[in-house]
């Protein structure tokens, strides 16, 4: 899968997890927490809709590369090239 | 018998909301909690709750409309004969309005009365009842700003000015700003703070968490919530209202949880009954609560009903905060960041996640020893994480 | 110009002198009597210095004897004078209540008005001074009951000088109320004031948010509650009765109209009283304007006390004002 879907794919389930921030003006580099108050609830939930999309497993020791929307692709690709 | 849905009280500094959909069609069966409407508060919209099990029968507001707290929005046909509209811990001045009279029932003095006709009657001064019959208003939409709830002149005259029609528009903050003001002017806010071992806890939930799929995972937070539930029913002073000038302890555990919204701004909706409620189901509601609230859905069964709030500032924050009794709530736990510090444990130093928590009660109703074992007991509960 | 002016300062006692004084030069068929009104100068030293100066034929002083010496008011007044009779407190009139309620108030309807009384009794009233309970009570309100009796309350200065030849220029017997507490009350003369207008209250402060209700000498703890309620923000209108029969009942309503509260303050007991015939008036004609349910503050319910500190918790005061104004506004 491309980067640019991934990362197409990640902002809209951002955007679906929390519907009240603007996909435009996200910054892929910046950290949620940082960017939109993100906070425990706001990971669980981004967590599950990427675990839902892909089908993948994301571990509760790995929200931490989820941090970013950059972080979260680069998460998201990792797990599906190890899936091969 | 007909029963009217009056628009809700939710906060006891609301006087009107903004109608701005039905969910529900005239002849369609109503349920006990179902939404039925959706309301612009400067809450956020909340989705407007049926009070009984009937069939809807007649929309009397309009979507657009502001409508005074207490004013009808529709008339719902009840299935019980001897319905009565109660079930809401509403604004506390607004007693169950009269229902409408059943229209071929003789004059004849009933002693089977529903038991909520003998509520006393509301105090509304001559003066008052004679402007509002003259401006056409109903004194039911009132809210009474006098000694004890009573509805004076200037209560009624208020609704008549066109300029305060529309109240909505001074904003959360601004609805926030009278809240904390009320508590700052009325309590008498004692502070106390407790840190404590979170890794029990974190090891409980990191075990659990690894146990079951991503979407039935548990937060901090939810176990904190539980662990506050259970403590404020076994320790009194903490749970329920001030109100006319005294404690009214509250049965039932609603635990308000503070959210705060992107962009600023906070709410705190009730998770109810949540201390008879295993971790799994309060976590199921929290998630919903969080999502409805982000999304503008809360519920009006939510946001009035929190018997005492949990504050939780997150991972990201700091390590202590001091949080505001919201009022006519009695106390207010907060709980800091967790985060690895040093602790001292059977007499050797090591590194633990810690959680502050601090408490805020209300000098009226409790004092530090109590507050004291409240929060200790919070932390014996969060010890023993398995057994919440 | 300053000279003038302090000219027109003087005390309450002195104002009534003055009243006492021009009414003796301006008619001779006036006269005054009484108990030590003549060689001591009058128990609260009111007429001291008229002896000297008008003589004993019209300043006379009378045996201790309430019923007669009225009695014989009432006689001189039928007679065609325009008698002044002083009773040194209203606790003593209870002595010359028969000839009071008797014969004053009613010679003129028994006789379908054929004969007035105009017969003027002045007596001092009201508490304040340690003199117990048998010369402190303030009984002007069963006065005030009897019809065929005016009863006039002065509480100002202007009042002290201007009421008297009002009185006296009525054809009915009129009693003039002075409260003990006033007599060394200073304040400005309204330079030339002549009769002054009776039979209307008078608002003595204005304000918007309640009205309190008062004559005599609670006015000025009225007005001092005022003061302090002001700085709460709280605008308290202060009407001050003057004539407590006939009760001016268009300035009363007039006023818990605007402010739709309403506070009685009345050193005369509640039970029966005339805070309860004012308040009774209130709720008749204005009670779908008001905001709050009518309230008294009036001396507590015992024979009024020696002892300074239980006689000063009995009567009312600012403060029992204010916290009862509070109540009703909350």
């Amino acid at each position: 899968m491309e980067n640019k879907e991934i990362a197409d794919r990640l902002l809209a389930l951002l955007t679906d997890v929390a519907p009240d921030i603007d996909p435009a003006t996200v910054v892929p580099e910046l950290r949620l927490s940082d960017q939109f108050d993100f906070d425990s609830m706001d990971t669980l939930h981004f967590a599950i809709a990427i675990s839902r999309e892909f089908g993948i497993d994301v571990a509760e020791r790995d929200y931490a590369q989820l941090a970013s929307l950059a972080g979260a692709c680069g998460y998201v690709q990792s797990k599906l090239a190890a899936r091969g | 018998m007909r029963i009217d849905f009056r628009m809700p009280a939710l906060g006891a500094d609301m006087e009107s909301g903004t109608l701005t959909q039905w969910l529900k069609k005239p002849g369609e069966r109503v349920r006990r909690g179902d939404a039925v409407a959706v309301v612009e508060t400067t809450k956020g919209l909340i989705d407007i709750e049926a009070f009984d099990d009937g069939v809807l029968e007649e929309l009397v507001a309009q979507p657009g409309a502001t409508v005074p707290v207490g004013a009808v929005l529709a008339r719902i046909a009840s299935d019980s004969a001897s319905a009565v509209p109660a079930g809401l811990p509403a604004a506390p001045e607004r007693p169950p309005a009269p229902t409408s009279p059943p229209s071929a029932s003789p004059a004849v003095p009933s002693t089977a009365a529903a038991p909520g006709a003998v509520a006393s009657r509301r105090r509304i001064s001559p003066a008052a009842r004679r402007r509002a019959h003259e401006l056409s208003i109903d004194l039911a939409s009132v809210a009474g700003r006098g000694p004890e709830g009573l509805v004076r002149l200037e209560d009624v005259e208020r609704l008549a000015e066109p300029a305060l029609q529309k109240p909505q528009r001074t904003g959360m903050r601004a609805t926030i700003g009278a809240a904390m003001a009320r508590s700052k002017r009325e309590i008498p806010h004692y502070y106390l703070a407790h840190s404590v071992d979170f890794s029990a806890a974190r090891d409980w939930l990191s075990g659990f968490n690894a146990s079951v799929p991503v979407d039935e995972r548990l937060i901090d937070g939810v176990l904190l919530i539980k662990a506050v539930a259970r403590a404020v029913s076994e320790i009194e002073g903490f749970n329920g209202h001030f109100l006319d000038g005294q404690f009214q302890r509250s049965e039932a555990v609603h635990v308000g949880a503070a959210i705060a919204l992107r962009g600023g701004g906070l709410v705190a909706p009730a998770l109810l009954d949540a201390n008879h409620k295993d971790v799994k189901t309060l976590m199921r509601e929290f998630s919903d609560l969080v999502t409805r609230v982000r999304g503008g859905h809360m519920r009006s069964s939510e946001l009035a009903s929190a018997t005492i709030t949990v504050t939780n500032l997150g991972s990201e924050a700091v390590e202590l905060l001091f949080p505001v009794i919201n009022p006519p709530q009695v106390a207010i736990v907060g709980a800091g960041a967790i985060a690895e510090r040093p602790w001292v444990r059977d007499g050797v130093l090591c590194v633990r996640p810690a959680l502050t928590l601090t408490l805020a009660g209300d000098h009226r109703v409790t004092d530090g020893r109590a507050g004291s074992r409240f929060l200790r007991r919070i932390g014996e509960l969060l010890a023993d994480p398995a057994k919440l | 110009m300053n000279a003038a002016a302090s000219a027109t300062r003087i005390t309450y006692r002195e104002a009534v002198r003055q009243s006492l004084r021009a009414a003796l030069q301006a008619d001779p068929r006036v006269f005054l009597m009484g108990e030590d009104v003549g060689r001591y100068g009058g128990s609260f030293a009111v007429t001291k210095g008229l002896l000297a100066e008008f003589g004993p034929e019209r300043i006379r002083d009378t045996p201790l004897s309430e019923s007669a010496f009225v009695g014989a008011g009432i006689g001189a007044a039928l007679g065609g004078l325009r008698p002044i009779v002083e009773i040194m407190t209203v606790n003593f009139s209870l002595l010359a209540l028969d000839q009071i309620v008797n014969n004053a108030a009613t010679l003129c309807h028994m006789s379908g008005g054929q004969f007035h009384v105009p017969l003027v009794i002045r007596m001092a009233t009201g508490a304040g001074r340690q003199l117990a309970a048998q010369h402190s009570h303030s009984l002007e309100g069963w006065y005030a009951h009897i019809p065929g009796l005016r009863i006039l309350a002065p509480a100002t200065i202007d009042d002290a000088r201007g009421m008297l030849a009002a009185a006296l220029a009525c054809p009915d017997p009129t009693l003039i109320f002075e409260h003990i507490s006033l007599y060394n009350l200073e304040g400005d003369l309204t330079p030339g004031i002549g009769p002054v207008e009776i039979g209307r209250a008078s608002v003595r402060r204005p304000g918007r948010d309640v009205t309190l209700i008062t004559y005599g000498g609670s006015l000025h703890k009225c007005l001092a509650a005022a003061q302090e309620l002001a700085l709460a923000g709280i605008e308290a209108e202060v009407i001050d009765l003057r004539t407590l029969r006939p009760l001016d009942d268009a300035t009363v309503m007039g006023s818990v109209r605007r402010t739709r509260r309403a506070v009685i303050v009345d050193e005369g007991w509640r039970s029966g009283s005339l805070a309860a015939e004012i308040g009774m008036r209130i709720v008749e004609q204005a009670f779908y304007d008001l905001d709050a349910p009518p309230a008294r503050v009036c001396t507590a319910e015992v024979p009024l006390p020696y002892a300074r500190h239980l006689e000063e918790a009995a009567l009312p005061s600012p403060g029992r004002i204010v916290s009862t104004v509070r109540g009703l506004i909350g």
